[in-house]
């Protein structure tokens, strides 16, 4: 009898543990709205997610919402298009996620995009260049420019510098597949012959034997498409293997401490392509890194955050904007984003004025050439 | 353009002979395809990163779990060489355990290499043996069937990768380009340096005009020479060495002769831990970089390696780590993209997809291997 006494104790303290719990959690998701953050935030790439997160809790730091409290939902890609599809089902449904600032890599972006076409979830994209990303996507809304665009800048400094023959490699992703084949596409405009193309992938750690054929057919110039931390392996060993070409990075390999800390020397003189180059002449460029070192430069450290990290304050600015122009919920927000479509109607971040054409790529963007010189990035001539 | 990529298979098989002879020597002993190697190797590159330059390349947290780790595993690796059944060995054991705990703990990241280096050898050596003391050799006891034992070996693999994963984070950390000593550091060598002066000042040995290797992988295969040296020696003199042949071929015999068996193969653990330590820290090394997942690639490959040298066979275990090393650097130079599209109709050309040499270089080094234990299935060398 005792038993049964306590049993009946627990199964009724239990049922009142989960009533009130439901109630209780019941009345909090209905006053607060949800923006989830889609990044790496596990993995080889943890770093970027981190620095995309304060940069976005920074601006509503800065900025506390009037109305309903706004909480900022990290979704976890791992770096990878599966765990990116898992994570973004587990939470799609919840109807307090009203949007999402999303996706580093292009992958995960190209993985997502049924799930969140489906949930009818508009999306603010930061960081995926791939200019698939955004075909029929209508709930897609991308601030960066495209690897067209990347391709078509990085070939042509390519013929700056007088390449008759460069050599390719790149990362066996969207991301470094489609920047190759863009930069392959441009040779003949640019009047350089493609000597060698050679792919490599996650597991690629020793790129010595491919550093030694690329260096037997003598290019004037090599394009790493892809990731900083193979980048750096791939300077670190075609140094060791006497490689003596300019090297033209893209986008990915666009993280300063990074590549500084990694490469040293063997990073100097190389060319990399960001998205956005902060320029601490401009006032609000300077303001933002003021306030992001400030409340996360550990030990006042002054490393510049990762160029996306800009794209991100501003989309979480555009979010912003629309709450506090009235949108609570998926549907109205896309409409807001829609209409923004020319530059009247634009939004005034610290990217400059962003407004988007009738595909969702931000209108004017375009990718900018730095050089290392004196372990520093400065804007290449 | 292959004299290089000949010197860099060199380099390569050297590295992975390093790994392979761990492998042989726990299956030629304790009969333990044993998975949980490379990691192993990975934890005593990671251990002796910690001890040499910390901060940089390892988390907060990370010296209490490897001191936790490696206290431990000093503790076993101690009791291997002594005799377990007297309290004071234990206690001696058991103090030396507590010291490292200590001693890693208080001196992470401030140790100079060469100390942290001497010290991260026998200690991954201790690791090993705590692999085999507390997973295989309950096993062995039991005489478990052959694949509990690999499904074992396969769980502490994973086991041990999960404990780095959580030590570490699943960061790919990559070293400090600064920290490292210069003739680690391979650089353009500017006009006019002397070869000696290239070496250590520039991280690469000049040999003739347009050929040159890399000091630290000068070093590599230098090592590799003496350690293959120095166990064909202690196998060919030793009485240890005996004691280990007879308890692998007849433990049954060995243990009526008076043999501590199970004590004997643990110092082949031992002994496989300790050269495996000083692979994984060369690997380490040579890839400037490290994550808890770093030991899949080359223990994956060694273990072909081994299977197609014969396993079990320390000679056999240097061949297939030469031959997989060589065919790895070499595979790229293969313009098999260019025959496939010299073969193929054109109007198929372009439903291919951009085909790249050095993806095939490990598909290369299997379809050997399956080649060649179809013929031989005991490998080329048999023990």
């Amino acid at each position: 009898m005792k038993k049964y006494c306590a049993i009946a104790v627990v199964l009724v303290a239990g049922l009142a543990w989960l009533l009130t719990g439901c109630h209780g959690q019941h009345d909090r998701t209905n006053e607060e709205m949800i923006i989830g953050v889609v990044g790496p935030f596990d993995g080889p790439d943890a770093y970027i997610g981190k620095e995309i997160m304060n940069s976005v809790k920074l601006y509503f730091d800065q900025h506390p919402s009037g109305g309903e409290p706004i909480r900022l939902l990290p979704i976890d890609t791992k770096s990878n298009p599966s765990d990116a599809v898992a994570a973004l089902q587990a939470v799609a449904s919840n109807p307090r996620l009203v949007g999402l600032i999303a996706f580093y890599h292009s992958s995960t972006a190209l993985a997502g995009k049924p799930i969140i076409q489906e949930a009818k979830l508009p999306s603010i994209i930061y960081s995926a260049s791939n200019p698939a990303v955004t075909d029929n996507a209508p709930y897609y809304f991308r601030l960066v420019p495209t690897d067209d665009n990347q391709a078509i800048v990085l070939a042509d400094y390519a013929k700056t510098l007088g390449a008759k023959r460069v050599a390719i490699l790149y990362y066996a992703d969207e991301y470094g597949q489609g920047l190759a084949d863009g930069i392959k596409a441009r040779a003949n405009a640019d009047g350089f012959g493609v000597v060698s193309i050679q792919s490599y992938d996650s597991t690629t750690t020793d790129f010595r034997p491919v550093l030694t054929i690329i260096k037997a057919k003598n290019p004037d110039v090599v394009f790493i498409c892809g990731f900083v931390e193979k980048s750096i392996a791939i300077l670190n060993q075609a140094a060791e293997r006497g490689l003596r070409s300019k090297f033209l990075a893209g986008d990915g390999t666009f993280s300063e401490e990074q590549l500084i800390d990694g490469a040293g020397i063997n990073a100097e003189g190389v060319y990399v392509a960001g998205p956005y180059v902060f320029d601490e002449s401009n006032e609000k460029n300077k303001s933002f890194l003021d306030a992001y070192w400030s409340a996360y430069g550990q030990g006042g450290s002054r490393e510049k955050p990762a160029s996306w990290t800009a794209f991100a304050y501003d989309a979480a600015g555009i979010f912003d904007s629309a709450f506090r122009a009235g949108h609570r919920d998926r549907a109205s927000i896309e409409q807001f984003l829609k209409d923004m479509n020319s530059p009247e109607k634009g939004y005034d971040g610290i990217t400059g004025r962003s407004y988007f054409n009738a595909k969702g790529d931000a209108v004017g963007r375009q990718f900018h050439l730095a050089i290392v010189k004196n372990q520093r990035f400065v804007a290449a001539q | 353009m292959i004299i290089d990529l000949f010197i860099n298979g060199l380099v390569q098989g050297s590295l992975l002979a390093l790994i392979c002879i761990g492998y042989s020597l726990a299956y030629g002993t304790a009969k333990v395809i044993n998975f949980a190697h490379a990691d192993v190797m990975i934890a005593g590159g990671g251990y002796l990163v910690l001890l040499w330059s910390g901060g940089t390349a390892t988390p907060e947290y990370a010296p209490l779990f490897m001191s936790m780790l490696f206290g431990f595993a000093a503790y076993l690796g101690v009791l291997t060489w002594l005799s377990e059944n007297k309290v004071l060995q234990n206690l001696v054991a058991l103090g030396i355990g507590l010291a490292t705990f200590v001693a890693t703990f208080v001196f992470s990241g401030r140790m100079p290499f060469a100390l942290a280096a001497l010290l991260a050898i026998p200690l991954t050596a201790g690791l090993a043996v705590a692999t085999f003391r507390g997973v295989y050799l309950p096993l062995l006891r039991r005489d478990a069937p052959r694949a509990s034992v690999l499904l074992a070996a396969l769980g502490v693999s994973i086991a041990l990768e999960s404990y780095l994963l959580v030590t570490w984070g699943s960061e790919r950390r990559v070293f400090a380009a600064n920290r490292l000593p210069s003739w680690m550091n391979a650089e353009a060598v500017p006009e006019g340096v002397s070869r000696w002066q290239a070496a250590c000042q520039y991280g690469v040995l000049p040999l003739t005009r347009s050929h040159s290797i890399p000091t630290l992988d000068l070093l590599i295969v230098i090592i590799f020479l003496a350690v293959v040296t120095g166990l064909g020696l202690f196998f060919r003199l030793s009485r240890a060495a005996d004691a280990i042949v007879a308890s692998a071929d007849a433990p049954m015999a060995a243990r009526a002769c008076g043999i501590p068996v199970e004590r004997v193969l643990g110092q082949a653990f031992f002994i496989g831990g300790a050269i495996a330590s000083i692979g994984g820290t060369l690997y380490v090394l040579r890839s400037k970089s490290l994550d808890p997942m770093a030991g899949f690639s080359p223990g994956i490959l060694a273990f072909a390696a081994c299977v197609l040298g014969g396993i079990g066979s320390l000679r056999g275990a240097v061949v297939g780590a030469f031959l997989t090393g060589l065919i790895t650097s070499l595979a790229p130079a293969i313009p098999l993209d260019q025959w496939v599209r010299a073969c193929l109709p054109v109007n198929w050309v372009e439903f291919l997809p951009s085909l790249s040499l050095s993806d095939w270089s490990y598909g290369v080094v299997y379809a050997l291997m399956i080649l060649i234990i179809l013929f031989k299935p005991e490998g080329l060398f048999k023990r």
